[in-house]
């Protein structure tokens, strides 16, 4: 059965993006959210395979979300992975801190986005 | 059989196109942003308005092909997080590299 991935992503264009890059070169099924509220709405009704969340955000940004992710039974075993286009290192360690699956950097090769999904998350 | 990497193509040139007016919108925000800059007239809300603006694009323009543009945006974000006032001149410049930089798109 195929998995389904939720993306959370303010941007129109990055959420159109990373759904077809997982759609046609994963083979996943993809739900997208335009803001954490939303997103965690989401996931609490579809039950997601995996998260993959942008960091900044309007309002709830990323590690917002998360942690409110975190704190629900419903979504807290969902793996989340943070996309981020902040490349210094003081911002990804304060990443791997919050306890997310993996970090996935922007901008991204939608050719190898799903391989790179797989990879950190242990998929084969 | 359609060949996955044929469609990622054809439908990245279309989300690309879909994208055009908020790209435009971006850059004319920079160039604003700029030409305060340059007249001493920038507050602190602009200049957050353009760390904002340079970070989406340093994070999507790569994934459309556009490496120097990300590389350029990502030059500007630095230089408005820096907590100092850039140097007006050199910020004018990136922003017209950066516009030169997807040109031929816009």
């Amino acid at each position: 059965m195929s998995k389904t991935i939720l993306v959370i992503d303010d941007e129109d264009n990055v959420r159109e993006v990373t759904s077809m890059s997982l759609e046609v070169m994963g083979g996943w099924q993809t739900l997208t959210a335009s803001s954490g509220a939303e997103g965690i709405e989401i996931a609490k009704r579809e039950k997601p395979d995996a998260i993959l969340l942008d960091v900044m955000m309007p309002g709830m940004d990323g590690p917002t979300t998360f942690r409110a992710l975190q704190q629900d039974e419903a979504t807290r075993t969902i793996p989340v992975l943070l996309l981020t286009a902040k490349v210094q290192a003081a911002d990804r360690a304060r990443f791997a801190d919050l306890g997310v699956a993996g970090v996935i950097s922007k901008p991204f090769d939608p050719a190898v986005l799903p391989t790179d999904v797989s990879t950190a998350l242990g998929w084969s | 059989m359609t060949d996955p990497n044929s469609e990622l193509r054809k439908g990245l040139a279309a989300i690309w196109q879909k994208s055009l007016p908020r790209v435009t919108e971006q850059i004319a925000t920079l160039e604003a942003i700029a030409a305060a800059l340059a007249g001493g007239q920038l507050d602190e809300e602009q200049m957050r308005t353009g760390e904002r603006e340079a970070h989406r694009l340093a994070g999507s323009l790569g994934t459309f092909g556009f490496h120097e543009g990300t590389r350029i945006a990502r030059e500007l974000e630095t230089l408005m997080s820096s907590g100092t006032s850039p140097d007006p001149a050199f910020v004018s410049s990136l922003v017209n590299e950066l516009r030169k930089s997807i040109a031929s798109e816009i």
